[in-house]
């Protein structure tokens, strides 16, 4: 039988023609049906992808200590391929943190160094600066000074989980987010306070020093003339925003 | 003398002592098709994107798990399915499956088709598609994975994380849903 479309009153129906022969044969008649209609999909254009990475895989015996910074950044290791930037559009969390909407990541530094600072106990990390941690992220397994703020530490059951950086705003550029213009960025709130989530693989920029590397998905925030940068995938579920 | 080409298994050994360049011919060659079932899964081109990113990396630093001398693709596949199952977005906002715009206005069979005819094979096209979008996100992304991706059963059931009995039964039962859609269900 054919495949004969019939017109209801409304217009276009979904009711067709019953056609006539064994429920195998029928099935198989639909599934080419389907194998034709594949080369009429518009399928959406394969955004430009970083494939290659500059750090050699793990290797299951030779695992670094867990404790290893560098094994957090593994994802920053990746070389994108060089391209112009091409602004499309800018978002500003506060006057220190600016996302710039980009077709096209920069090439970021193969192997670069996270400079989260100098090992410091919590204690001293909380006389630095009165921090206001939620719950989740209240006992770091490490904390580091830096001459702008400090950075928290929080491990996995398989390394690095998360790393949440507080700075101190002075008026001046802290962090550029260069994000591609399809990923997601979503207005969020921590405690509320008001946040910005970037849910992709991004190119952060610290001003202040450290300069650019790969980023996984990060929650920004500010409270209190403070800016908090948390660094995770998990960065929703441990800072409990919405 | 031209140069052989490169196997896979050899892209796949070179990528495992760490030479990025294999990495990434081994995932270029793969791209499109992790982009498109990422999409599929996913149901949206951010998400998409952003899964094969993710998925890429994950590859990458998981080199050293990959079984020698299996085939590359239906792993990566798995690896990108995943995250974008991770991403799948509300059925709400899933894109919909499109035609491309010059497509409906070519005739199927050439320029000596009837005009009728090449209208009525355009509607099937759109009311086909119309009934891809009633099904479930499961039912879709086992007919989407195995006839508008062409992948094979195998391929398919490491995508989705089934076992390949699984694929045959869900992709049959899917076929009957979309007939029942089509108003042809007995």
């Amino acid at each position: 039988m054919t495949w004969r479309p019939r017109r209801g009153a409304s217009g276009q129906t979904l009711t067709w023609r019953r056609r006539r022969g064994a429920p195998g044969r029928i099935l198989n008649d639909l599934a080419r049906e389907l194998e034709f209609l594949a080369a009429e999909v518009d399928w959406p254009d394969t955004p430009q992808l970083a494939t290659r990475a500059a750090i050699p895989p793990r290797r299951r015996r030779a695992r670094r200590p867990r404790r290893r910074v560098a094994i957090a950044i593994a994802l920053a290791a990746l070389v994108l391929a060089t391209a112009a930037l091409a602004a499309t559009g800018v978002i500003h969390l506060s006057s220190g943190v600016t996302i710039h909407r980009v077709e096209r990541l920069p090439s970021v530094d193969p192997a670069p160094e996270l400079a989260l600072g100098r090992p410091v106990a919590f204690a001293e990390a909380q006389k630095l600066l009165t921090l206001k941690l939620p719950p989740r992220l209240r006992r770091p397994d490490a904390a580091y000074a830096s001459d702008v703020g400090v950075n928290l530490l929080y491990l996995g059951p398989r390394g690095p989980h998360a790393v949440l950086a507080v700075l101190r705003e002075d008026g001046a550029g802290l962090i550029d987010k260069l994000v591609y213009t399809s990923t997601r960025i979503r207005r969020v709130h921590v405690e509320g306070a008001r946040g910005i989530f970037i849910a992709g693989v991004h190119v952060v920029d610290f001003l202040y020093g450290p300069g650019r590397r790969l980023s996984q998905p990060t929650l920004l925030w500010t409270r209190d003339g403070l800016t908090y940068r948390l660094e995770s995938r998990d960065a929703l579920e441990l800072a409990s925003a919405r | 003398m031209s140069r052989p080409l490169t196997s896979e298994a050899d892209l796949v050994e070179r990528a495992q002592r760490g030479d990025g360049d294999a990495y990434d011919q081994l995932v270029r060659a793969h791209q499109d098709i992790a982009f498109r079932t990422a999409w599929l899964v996913s149901g949206s081109s951010a998400d998409a994107e952003d899964a094969a990113q993710e998925a890429f990396v994950k590859g990458w630093r998981a080199m050293a798990r990959f079984r020698p001398g299996a085939p590359f693709r239906p792993w990566l596949l798995a690896i990108v399915a995943n995250e974008a199952r991770n991403r799948r977005r509300s059925a709400g906002r899933r894109e919909a499956l499109v035609l491309r715009a010059a497509a409906e206005r070519r005739p199927l069979d050439g320029a000596a088709s009837p005009l009728e005819a090449a209208v009525l094979r355009s509607e099937r096209r759109d009311i086909l598609l119309a009934a891809l979008e009633c099904l479930s996100d499961d039912d879709r992304a086992v007919l989407g994975c195995r006839h508008l991706l062409g992948l094979g059963e195998e391929e398919t059931a490491a995508a989705l994380g089934l076992r390949r009995g699984t694929v045959k039964s869900r992709t049959s039962r899917a076929l009957e849903r979309l007939r029942g859609e089509l108003g042809e269900a007995p």
